[in-house]
């Protein structure tokens, strides 16, 4: 790890996932999943309910632990990392959820500023004028002293995207971040999430099902069945003309939705 | 119907000798409140912990003083305890010891529950920010808990007040103390069980209503 145990840049991929394995007792969920993700790319994941799209993610993050196999973030082997190592590549990859997670117990302000306080030792005015910034940033400034039960699904969404991003993170993983909301409210989420790769470029893993923002944004795509990838692709020829069989049914059930 | 005849006049004579036992009972129950409540958080966030040994130790203190009866607990720290260490305490501080003991198991218990009630996602989302975990628990995790315990936390320290009243065997002068030494007097039990019947309450409902206006200080609902 680099001084200060930050996630240094290398040179070859800023991710990779070499042959992972996750079961839950007997279930297997990762069946030997193996690709790379370079600096600044965009990755869709998609793959009907229970494929392990989202366990890959989580796997990604430390949450869940893999069975076998090596998941390297920035140079760090999330797989063997020590509990400060984990600590230091979480600090630096964003999480947003499907269902948001907020702190029920905080203002917007704090849900956002609290981390890089806590963690980064930031002076608290520091942390909630960049705070502020973000808010402005996902469009909903005026929220700031509300408590998330007072905000609408896309709202608590953006507010989950502002709160990740003030940790300043390298790698953002989105599980399925529109699908608990009303489609009138999935835009607004997917349009900050497109202003986020606008302005900051960073890297992202994107599950989801949006084709139309997948198309738009995401370099790559890459369909997982039954712990296993199916089909990998620049994104435009993965979602208008797949290659294998299977994919083409997926993309097609999709569109019908 | 018994021909038994009320006269109540007894407790405008002595009522505030009566009432005077109150202030014994809150200066025995308050102090086993805070300790109970204090050592109540120890013990759960012990059984939390990934440390076998504070689990098991937190398991072992919870399941002891939840099972000995009051009773047997106050009489055992107040008379037997005395000839095997060669400590003896004041009634009353044999009673807060006693009290502070029990409640502490029924505590750890109510916070327990609490901290159960807030769903995993929460550490998650936390913990995936880069939290250590002292820290997720501390900030996400205890704070909610807190809220969440408040009204089963309500019926421990109700409990610890009502056993207050099982110090009259060891003569701490609380109201029933007084009532007892009262009616060995003047032959008026009806009365004056009655009337510290009427006293509790008042303590109790006063406590609840304390209790119930903390509860209205959580500015925030579940999501």
């Amino acid at each position: 790890m680099a001084a200060g145990g930050a996630i240094h840049m290398t040179s070859g991929p800023f991710v990779s996932i070499r042959d992972v394995h996750k079961s839950y007792g007997s279930l297997k969920v990762i069946n030997g999943i193996s690709f790379d993700i370079a600096q600044g790319e965009v990755l869709v994941l998609c793959g009907p309910s229970g494929c392990g799209k989202s366990t890959l993610l989580r796997c990604m993050n430390g949450l869940e632990r893999i069975d076998g196999g090596d998941i390297i973030v920035g140079g760090v082997n999330v797989a063997r990392a020590s509990s400060e190592e984990l600590q230091h590549v979480r600090m630096s990859t964003g999480l947003v959820f499907q269902n948001f997670n907020l702190f029920p117990h905080m203002t917007v302000l704090r849900n956002i500023a609290l981390a890089p306080i806590k963690i980064k030792g930031m002076p608290a005015s520091d942390a909630e004028a960049l705070a502020h910034l973000l808010l402005e940033s996902v469009g909903i400034p005026e929220k700031a002293d509300e408590f998330p039960f007072r905000l609408s699904g896309g709202q608590r969404q953006r507010v989950a995207i502002a709160r990740a991003l003030a940790m300043e993170p390298k790698l953002m993983l989105f599980d399925e971040p529109t699908s608990a909301l009303d489609p009138e409210m999935r835009e607004e989420v997917l349009q900050v999430i497109r202003h986020v790769h606008d302005v900051h470029g960073m890297t992202m893993v994107v599950v989801t099902h949006e084709i139309g923002f997948a198309k738009s944004v995401a370099s790559r795509a890459m369909l997982v069945e039954s712990g296993k990838i199916v089909e990998e692709a620049p994104a435009r020829t993965f979602f208008e003309h797949p290659k294998e069989e299977r994919t083409r049914r997926f993309v097609q059930a999709i569109v019908n939705e | 119907m018994s021909s038994y005849t009320f006269q109540f006049g007894i407790l405008a004579d002595y009522g505030p000798y009566l009432a005077g036992g109150l202030w014994h009972a809150w200066i025995t129950s308050l102090p086993s409140i805070i300790f109970a409540t204090v050592i109540g958080v120890g013990l759960a966030s012990m059984q939390i912990s990934h440390q076998r040994l504070l689990r098991t130790a937190s398991i072992l203190f919870v399941d002891l003083f939840r099972t000995l009866p009051v009773v047997v607990l106050l009489i055992w720290i107040h008379y037997v305890l005395p000839i095997l260490s060669g400590v003896s305490f004041s009634p009353t501080t044999s009673s807060i010891i006693a009290l502070s003991l029990n409640g502490a198991a029924l505590a750890c218990e109510a916070f327990r529950g609490g901290i159960e009630a807030i769903p995993n996602t929460q550490s998650q989302a936390a913990q995936s920010l880069g939290f250590s975990k002292i820290q997720v628990f501390r900030y996400i995790t205890l704070p909610q808990a807190a809220f969440a315990t408040l009204p089963a936390l309500t019926n421990v320290h109700i409990t610890i007040i009502k056993n207050v009243t099982v110090t009259v065997l060891i003569a701490v002068p609380e109201v029933m103390f007084r009532a007892q030494e009262l009616t060995v007097q003047f032959f008026r039990p009806l009365e004056l069980y009655t009337g510290a019947a009427v006293l509790y309450v008042a303590l109790i409902w006063g406590y609840t209503v304390l209790m119930r206006s903390l509860e209205k200080l959580q500015k925030w609902q579940p999501i």
